[in-house]
This record gives structure tokens, sequence and C-alpha cells, in this order.
């Protein structure tokens, strides 16, 4: 009894110190990540071949209609003005012959480029080989099938949430700054200090616009949200600290 | 009590002398808030053999009715007998009973316009609210909503669905009066001053007899203001002091009286 | 040292409190709350652009204009079309409902024969060839059954049965085709007999349950609205006569209990005061109506008659005198009643009509001719075409006595007792996914033409009736002159100068012009105007709410929590009737009862209300479907089969007032 008690004495704390240190480096390091599943977005949409090689503006597919609300992503609807379809029967058409059923539609994808109906390769408008890829994936399974894309929102947000971006368009950086807003946790101080024209960086992700390949969508597994959702104490902070009310139905429905 | 005070207070007066009962306001409603329509059998319960069926609409005390019309009558005999109808949204009191009992604060009143709030995810079922509200416009989901197969495929964008277990109620459709600010922002104009009609609840736009009128009970310039101080305009159980923010009008002496819920004999 | 047990218990405790400096926990607290939020099962909510698309909504009698609403393209709801006269920004309780209605499982998901006593699939090229045969073979044996009462359908279809030589062109029976074949038959006038509430300061609802369920209700109570302005002196008095205090009763300025059957002679006791007063109508028989009126209708003969105290009649009179521009409307399928209601109107001078709008397919028949066939008296003689279509309507379960044919076709939308009854089933495209149209809803006081165009497409395989009867009039060699119903209506909207594009529909406003009707129909009065009862206890008051449903369109999916305890109560029907009667027939508040007469019987449940007429119940239509969803299958028992059918004295019209049941206690 007397021995074990000594030795117990003098390692007594390091079994204690080396538990408390593993599960640090895994509640910090290892286990967070696990949270989260990359969910690639439906289409590689690439900004970059349509900002800068087409100079497209924000607004062309992210607008304000005409009743004040926010056209977030862009339809097929619009996406036609370039990537019109004038007959996807004939075009379908085609593709059924080769792949052989209705149901296999999307099979097409997998032939080579050379291979695929003519009616379809004439429809793409890139020339690079893997925006060649997008493109068909695009008019394959969405456009020509008259499908919208299922457009994964990094800033979801669920159906209880109502948030306007038309109440939001004027939340300036000069305006942050001159309230000196405390806005640590909730938008990146890079972006804060950075400022410019476009307010847009304050929710959404940096350099999103000029991007060729999406960043893959972070799916919380047990909530489904996105890990850049915002939490209502972020709403919350910068209401408080603009002088905006924060009721409940200001965001809630 | 200190009752807040809002810069705009929406409310309605509802001309009960032109109410026909006709019910489409209660539809509208149902369309308008994802009220799924009562269904005894439930797709996702595989023990259904083992279990009850879920209430139908038969079951008045299970029904979700955010705006219900009541039949009132004269209680004379024939052919003396009058009828009338009385729609009852939520209050939206200024003095609201609901609020102080939520031990949550899933309820609160505390936006400009003065409607109660309520927050379904922030609800944890207890009913007090349910108990508190002498007018009974709250409402309880004993089921889940579950609408029949394919008839979920496009809902309101409006109001988010509601699971098993929250209390829910009218809110004047609130997400409009969202969409109408947006609509004044993008118009230029000031979305703390909309104009009359540009924010109506879907009750009172769809009410065919126009008994409804809707608007900020504090602007001058809309018709609510002027109609809640008639000589007939009177409000529910008015001598609870709740304060409601819609008001109703009647000629019929009796129709009023039963607003204030005189028993007989009774001397104010 | 070795790993012992106090190691490792020093190892977790370590761990343990190590983990609580993490926010791994926390966040997955805060994660599984979330997640408790989010029910696979709730539906999540789909955003995009919203916009509303006018379009007509077929579903209620007289047809709404609606504005389809939509969000990134589907439809999710109706509102009303604050630009159509018909409309003025209200809709019906049904038409509230008609997304729900479009997206009801119950829908007929594509063309079915039968085949022994069960349905199968078939094409609709062989449903072509099968009908093509079937006509063919019928010689011309064939009916047609329109529940439709405004649609340029009827022309199609009736211009098809021209084609294939038959007349058997039957329209469902309504208070519609009661005043055609008053005005155009007995009266000798011609259009559609027009009643402009909007601009009179005295309204006689006789028997029209104008705010509920007679003619364009919705244009109804935006009259009632416009004239009763809230908070201010209203510019018109509106009354109402019937047996019941219905939801119009509710807001009315009086209401006069007068039985259903005894309508003709109430209104005939209002004229006899008008004549007294020195009102005149330059009509050939003017005088034998004076005469008769006269002779019979003194106060004292009506009051022993119906009930209605001379007094009240006389009083009556006088606001009718004293006002500007009164108007009488006529309630229900007599055409007695009709004839009596345009009498005393023709008195006052206020008999209006509006002219029919041209056909543009030349061998159809007119709107009058349409309704001048009595369907029951064709069943009751005993008709049995080798063929009967069936168009909007749903016979097999509203009309109180059965008919027989011998391969029946059923275009219905949804399942009902027709289609279920039928030999083949051709579902027709929703109100929604198909051209349709509305002439001069009865009751609308101007002239009134809106088309709608498909506003949503069609998710099961269905086919507007019309497309498939103009395919089918094609490979039978039959020319109606055109290859699509698009085309029928474009050339419809052209014909009536209405502002038409094929994108958002179009519609049209005319006006209303003075009628003149060669007699006042005394010789048919004299014969038809006296109320006839039945043996039984009591008699049956029967009323509609559009909130059950209607004739052809069931209980919608959202309206059963709206229906009343005192309609319908635990899934019994609820017979109202004042204390008297209870008294009378011993019976109390909640009492169950079971009612017969007609061709079968009803259980019910005893409700005590005052304003039922004594001696009268008052039931509702519209309950005890035995086909459907489960808001309206065996839900309350069917009114439509208790009711006694006769045929009225000189005009020959098919009705069912003075219906009466026998009532025994469960």
């Amino acid at each position: 009894m007397e021995e074990k008690k000594s030795s117990g004495r003098c390692g007594g704390v390091l079994p204690f110190f080396i538990g408390f240190l593993i599960c640090c480096i895994l509640g910090w390091v290892v286990i967070p990540p696990l949270f989260y599943t990359k969910v690639e977005q439906p289409v590689r949409f690439s900004h970059k071949v349509h900002v800068e090689g087409q100079e497209m503006d924000c607004d062309s597919c992210h607008y304000f209609r005409e009743d004040g609300s926010y056209a977030g992503f862009p339809s097929n609807a619009q996406c036609a003005d370039c990537h019109a379809v004038d007959d996807a029967d004939s075009v379908l058409d085609a593709i059924v012959e080769k792949v052989g059923s209705k149901d296999k539609i999307e099979d097409i994808l997998k032939l080579p480029v050379d291979e695929m109906p003519e009616g379809l390769t004439e429809l793409v408008q890139s020339s690079d080989e893997a925006n060649v890829k997008a493109e068909l994936e695009y008019l394959v399974k969405y456009a020509l099938q008259g499908k919208e894309v299922p457009w994964l929102n990094y800033q979801y947000q669920p159906d209880n949430v109502y948030f306007s971006h038309k109440a939001h368009q004027d939340v300036t950086f000069e305006a942050l700054a001159e309230k000196h807003v405390d806005l640590d946790g909730v938008v990146d101080h890079a972006v804060l200090a950075e400022g410019g024209d476009h307010n847009c960086n304050l929710c959404h992700m940096k350099g999103i616009e000029t991007n060729d390949t999406p960043p893959a969508f972070e799916r919380n597994i047990l909530s489904g949200y996105s890990k850049i959702t915002m939490k209502m104490w972020q709403c919350e902070r910068c209401h408080a600290q603009m002088g905006q009310n924060n009721a409940c139905y200001v965001c809630h429905k | 009590m200190h009752m807040k005070e809002f810069k705009i207070k929406w409310g309605m007066v509802i001309d009960i002398d032109k109410c026909t009962g006709c019910g489409a306001c209660m539809v509208a409603c149902q369309v308008e808030n994802n009220i799924a329509p009562m269904t005894k059998k439930d797709p996702y319960n595989y023990v259904q053999a083992l279990t009850k069926d879920r209430d139908d609409a038969d079951n008045k005390l299970r029904t979700l009715t955010w705006m219900n019309v009541y039949e009132l009558s004269n209680g004379k005999s024939f052919p003396e007998h009058e009828v009338a109808y009385l729609p009852r949204p939520c209050m939206q009191c200024g003095n609201p009973a609901c609020v102080p009992v939520c031990p949550v604060v899933a309820t609160d009143k505390n936006e400009e316009g003065g409607i109660v709030s309520q927050i379904y995810p922030r609800c944890i079922g207890c009913r007090y609210c349910m108990a508190a509200c002498p007018y009974h416009a709250r409402y309880f989901n004993w089921w889940d909503p579950l609408w029949p197969e394919g008839m979920d495929k496009q809902l309101s964008p409006a109001v988010s669905p509601r699971p098993r277990g929250v209390v829910e109620k009218c809110n004047f459709c609130h997400t409009r009066y969202a969409k109408a600010k947006d609509q004044a922002r993008e118009n230029g104009e000031d979305p703390m001053n909309l104009a009359e009609g540009a924010y109506v609840p879907a009750c009172a736009e769809i009410c065919p007899s126009g008994a409804i009128t809707f608007g900020d009970l504090n602007n001058p310039e809309h018709k609510v203001h002027e109609l809640a101080k008639s000589p007939h305009a009177f409000r529910l159980l008015e001598k609870l002091g709740l304060h409601p923010q819609v008001y109703y009008m009647s000629k019929r002496e009796w129709v009023r009286k039963q607003g204030d819920n005189y028993n007989a004999g009774d001397k104010h | 040292m070795g790993f012992d047990r106090r190691t490792f218990i020093q190892l977790s405790v370590g761990g343990t409190v190590g983990i609580l400096f993490t926010p791994v926990l926390w966040k997955a607290l805060d994660d599984v709350s979330i997640w408790t939020q989010n029910w696979p099962w709730i539906p999540r909510l789909k955003y995009g652009a919203l916009e509303d698309q006018p379009a007509v909504s077929k579903l209620c009698d007289s047809g709404c204009a609606v504005k389809v609403r939509k969000v990134a393209g589907s439809a999710f709801g109706t509102e009303g079309n604050e630009d159509s006269p018909l409309s003025k920004g209200g809709i019906c309780p049904i038409c509230a409902n008609a997304v729900q209605v479009m997206r009801n499982p119950n829908r007929v998901k594509g063309p079915m024969k039968k085949v022994g006593e069960a349905f199968e699939p078939i094409t609709w090229e062989d449903a072509k060839s099968m009908v093509a045969d079937k006509l063919a073979a019928a010689k011309g044996k064939v009916a047609f059954i329109s529940g439709d009462q405004t649609g340029t359908a009827n022309e199609v279809f009736s211009g098809f049965l021209a084609g294939i030589g038959s007349e058997d062109y039957l329209q469902m029976p309504c208070d519609m085709q009661a005043a055609s074949r008053a005005y155009n038959g007995v009266m000798g006038g011609t259009g559609q007999v027009a009643y402009d509430l909007e601009n009179s300061d005295f309204v006689l609802l006789a028997g029209a349950d104008a705010m509920e369920s007679w003619g364009p209700t919705v244009a109804n109570q935006k009259a009632f609205a416009a004239t009763h302005p809230t908070g201010e002196k209203p510019t018109a008095i509106y009354m109402l006569a019937s047996p019941v205090q219905t939801r119009t009763a509710s807001v009315v300025d009086a209401w006069i209990p007068v039985p259903e059957e005894g309508m003709a002679t109430f209104l005939l006791g209002v004229a006899y005061h008008l004549i007294r007063a020195g009102k005149y109508a330059g009509a050939a028989d003017f005088g034998s109506f004076r005469s008769m009126i006269m002779d019979a209708y003194a106060p004292g003969k009506v009051e022993a008659a119906i009930g209605v105290k001379g007094a009240d009649t006389a009083a009556l009179a006088k606001q009718l005198l004293a006002a500007s521009d009164p108007i009488v409307v006529p309630g229900g399928t007599s055409v007695a009643t009709a004839t009596a209601a345009f009498a005393v109107n023709m008195l006052l001078g206020s008999l209006r009509k509006v002219s029919e709008f041209p056909k543009v397919i030349q061998s159809a028949m007119s709107t009058s001719e349409r309704m001048s066939k009595d369907l029951l008296t064709w069943v009751n003689k005993g008709a049995a075409p080798a063929v009967a279509m069936v168009y909007e309507a749903n016979p097999a379960y509203s009309l109180p006595d059965d008919f027989k044919a011998g391969f029946v076709v059923s275009f219905a939308t949804e399942w009902d007792e027709t289609a279920a009854k039928a030999d083949l089933v051709l579902p027709n495209a929703f109100t929604f996914e198909r051209f349709d149209d509305m002439q001069n809803p009865y009751g609308i006081g101007k002239q009134t033409y809106s088309v709608g165009v498909p506003v949503c497409r069609p998710t099961l395989d269905v086919m507007a009736s019309t497309d498939f009867i103009l395919d089918v009039a094609a490979s039978m060699g039959i020319n109606l002159g055109f290859d699509s119903f698009a085309e029928v209506i474009a050339a419809k909207a052209e014909a009536v100068g209405a502002d038409f594009d094929e994108a958002s529909g179009g519609q049209y406003e005319g006006s209303y012009s003075s009628a003149r009707a060669s007699v006042l129909g005394a010789s048919v009065l004299s014969r038809a105007a006296a109320p006839v009862r039945g043996n039984g206890a009591v008699v049956l008051a029967p009323y509609s709410q559009l909130i059950v449903g209607s004739q052809n369109v069931a209980t919608t999916p959202n309206a059963p929590c709206v229906i009343s305890t005192n309609v319908l109560k635990g899934g019994t029907l609820v017979a109202m009737m004042c204390s008297a009667t209870a008294k009378k027939i011993g019976v109390s508040d909640e009492s169950k009862i079971k009612l017969s007469g007609g061709n079968g019987e009803a259980a019910a449940l005893v409700k005590i209300n005052e304003g039922v007429l004594p001696g009268a119940v008052a039931v509702p239509l519209g309950l005890g479907h035995t086909v459907g969803d489960e808001f309206s299958k065996g839900v309350g028992d069917n009114v439509y089969k208790i009711l006694t059918v006769r045929s009225e004295a000189a005009t020959g019209a098919t009705v069912w007032t003075g219906s009466t049941v026998n009532v025994a206690k469960m």
C-alpha cells in the first residue's frame, strides 16, 4: 500500500496531462474538420471565365428584382441569354439515339467529345478542355432537360430566416468604420481592413468572384447547414452595433 | 403594466356587417402560411397498425385556424333571430397576455409595427401562451404537417413549415410586411411609411366582401385610423385591457355587446 | 511505471477535462439542437422569383378570375385579379384552394378504360379510336352532359354532337337554366337576364343566396361591398327572401322568411301591390296577368298559401316603388319563380339583359339553346343513349335520379362518382393547364368575357377535352373549322372584341341593354306559381356553401377545417331547424335522426337554429361523396339523393322545391 501510494504521488499528474493534451489536440485539430463533409457544386461554374474572360458584371446574374427581392443564383432563363438552347428536343433525341435510352441521357458525358452528337457540341462555347466538360455537364444535366441547377448556397440560411439583401445593400465599409463596430468573429479582419466598393464580402466568401473552380460546399454532417452559415449571434452583433432593431421578426418567418 | 408604444401599429378593422362567413379568408390563410390539410394517415409512420390515426378536421380542437370565423346569434326565436359572422385573427394585443408567460421568449412584441412574433424553432411547446390568450388565437401542432402526396411540391415561400410540438398563430402575414418594405426600398420610398395597400395580409386581400380593412392605426392616411374611432367600432373583450390592434365594427348593438362578453344582466 | 487502473482513471479525467477545453462538445450540442429543428419529413421551401399569372379558375359554378401565384415558375396559390370585373381582387373559397386541388393525388393520372370492375390505362390514341368507334356505332344515339355554364368548350361539344346527328346536349340543372327558360321560353325574350347589382339601390334576393352560392358570388359580394362602404352610409338596401338564414342573410338589411316552393307566390304577392300602385308593363298579356294577380294573389290569399303577412309584402312593395333602381333576383331551378321575378322587374321597369356573344362554331348551339333542354325530364322519360359523354359535371352524384347509358365517357379531372361509373375516363387538363373562357357568367350585370391560357404545365398524362373532341371530330370527318381549342379561343376572343394574347389571356367588358319580353307569362304562372309540397313530415330546405363544395367539385383539401359544426359534426351532416319544428317532430339539439325521402335517406344531427322557417329542415348540399379523396369521401350524407323530383306544372321544369322528408329518431 505504502509503495503504491508513493509511486502514484510522483507520476500521478502526468497521465492527467497526457489525457488533457491528447483531447485538446483531438478537440481543436482533429475532430472539428470531421463535422463537415465537402460537397462539390453541381456544375463547375467558373467565375473567372465569365468575369475576366467574358467581362460580365456581377449584376448580370446577381441583381435586385423589381419587387426588391434578390436574384442570388441565376436561373436557366438567365443563362440562356448566352447559353441558349433553341431546340432542346431535337438535341435530346440525338442524345437518346446515341445512348439508347431516355433514362441514360447523362451517359453521353462519358463519351469522348468527338463522339457526341453535333447538335450538342455546337452549343458549347468554351475551347479549354476542362471548361468544355463543365459546359457539357450543364447543358446535358440541366439546360436541355429544363431542370434548374440546384446550386449550393455557401451562406445557406434555414427557412425560418428572412434575409433581405435590399435592407443590407447600403451597409458600406465607411459606415461600419464610422460607427466603430467590432465585428470580431463576424467578419474577417482582412475584409474590413481592405474595404472596397462592394460590400458583398462582408458576408460572402472573399475572392469567389474570380474563382475558376468553385470551392467545395462544407456541409455540417449533423445540421446540414453550411460551414459558413452565419449564426444568429453574428447577425445580432452587427445589428446591435449599427443601431438596428434585433426584434425576432426582423429576421424570422 | 407598461405598454410598449410603436410608431407604426398595424391593425385591422373588420366590418362584421359585411362578413358573409364564406371562409375564403381561412383558406387563403392556410395556403399563404403553409398549414397542411388534416390527413388521417401518416406515410412516415411505419407502425401504423399499432398507432391511432391522426386527427382529421372534424376535431376542431386540433385544427390550425390562424384565422377563424365564428358564428354569432342574437339568441332570439324565429322570426326575430339574427346571425352574424366574426372572423378572428390574432389580435396583436398592445399588451399581450401571451408574451410575459413564455418561459423561453419564443413570442415577443418588439418590432416596429406591433405584430406579436412567434419563433417556431425556439418554442418548446409548453402552451402557457395558449392558456393565457383569451381569444384562442394560438394553436398547437398536435401533429406533423403532412401534405397529401405531391401537394407540397410547391409551398408558399413566405412561412417556414412548423413541426409537431410547437405553437403557432396569425402574424398578419408578416413576410408580406418584410416584402413590402423591400419593395419600398427598391422604389426609393421610405419603408417606415408604407402607403395604404402596400402591405395587406392574405385574408384581407382575398375577402370578396371587403369586410377586412387593414393598415397602420397610427397613420392618419390609412383608412383604419379613422375607422377604429367610429362609434360602431369595438374590440373583443375590451375590459381585459389587452388593447388589441384588431377592431370590429357593427351597427347591430347585439353584436357589439357580445364582443365584450356581457353576461345576461351584467352592467359593464 | 505501468499502465494501471489509476493511470487509466487519471488519463480519462485528464481527457474529459481536456475535451471540455475544446469546442467539440459545445459545437456538437449546438449542431444537434439545429438537427432537431429540421426533421426530414418537414418539407423545405423553394425560393425564386415570385410572379402572378392571370388565369380563369372554373372550379366553382360561375368561375373565378384569379391570378396564379408562382415561385420560381411553380404554382403554390391563387389570389384575386384586381383587373377583372368578376374578381376585383376577391375569389371564392373553392378557387382559393385551386392549386391544392390541382396537386391533389385524387387527380386522374391518365386515360383509363374499364375492364370488368377495374380500370386499366390506355393511350390517348387508343382512346380516340375507341370513342370514334363507339360514336359511329351509336348512330346518333349520343348524349352530352355539360356542367360548364360559360365556356366556349360547349360550342365545340355541341357542334360535334350536331355533326354526329344528335341534339341531346344537356346542361346540368342550374339557376341559369331556369332563368333562360323563363325569359327566352315563357316570356319570348332573347338573351340572358342581367342583374346590375352594382348600380341598384334596392336588391330583393328572392331565394338567390347571392353572397354564398348563387351566380357570380364574388362579383355579387363586391357589388354589395361597394354599396356598403365600411364606416359610411350604405347606398343600397339588400333583402333576402328564403326559408333559411343563409350566410347572405347575415349581412342583408332584412331577411324575409319565405318557403322555397312559395317564392313565385310571394313575388306575385308583391306584384299585387305594384299593380295596385299603378305599375304597368308593356306586355301582350298584361291584362290577363293583372286579373290573375288581382284574383289569386291578394294579400290574404298569399298569407294563407305561404304564411307571409300582407303587411310585409305591402311594405316591401313600397320600398321597391320608392327605390330609383330596384331589382328582384330569383334563385333556384323553378321556371315559375324566375318568370314571376322577371314579371316584377318588368313592372318596375328594371328588367335587363346581356346579349350572347357571337358563336365561332356555326353548327354549335347558342347558350339559350343549350339551356332549353331539361336533363332530368330527359332522364325520367327513360332516355337510354348508346353513348353519353360527361364534361365538368358529376351527374352520378348530384342528380337526384340516376341516368342510364350504354357507354359512359367521363372527362373528369379528379376521380368522382361519375368517373368511377364510366366506361372510359379521359382526364381533362386542369383549369390552369388548358385554354378556357367564361362568357357572361349568369347573374352578372353586364357583358363580360374572360379568357384564360394555360399557366401551369401538366404533370400528369392529361389532355384538354376540347382538343380531344376536335381530334375525334377530325378523325370522323366532322369539320368544326378548327384544329385546336387554342384556335377556337383566339377566334372567340376576336369575335367578342376582347383584348387577348396567348401569354396572359384577356378580357372584355360590355354593357347591358334593357330587356324586352313579349309576355309576362300569365298563362304559365296561373298554373305554375302555386306552392306544391310533398306529404312528408317536414319540408327540406337544402342550401349550398362553396366551402363544402359545388355540384361538380367536392370539398377541397384545406376546406374541412373551415366547415362549420353547424354544417357537419363528427362526420355527420347537421340538420338545422327552429325550436318549433323540433318540438313538433319530437327532437332536440344533438338528436340523431334519419331523413328519408326521394331515392334515399340521410343520417343527421339536429341543431336548433331559429333562423329556419318553421316546418322546414335546412340541410347542406355537397356532402356524402362515395368516391374521392379523404376530404370528401364518406363525409356526411348526400342530400341530393333525398330530394323529390317533380315536374313543374305548365313549365315542365324539373324542380325539387317543396321536397319533404320523414324524420325518424336513431
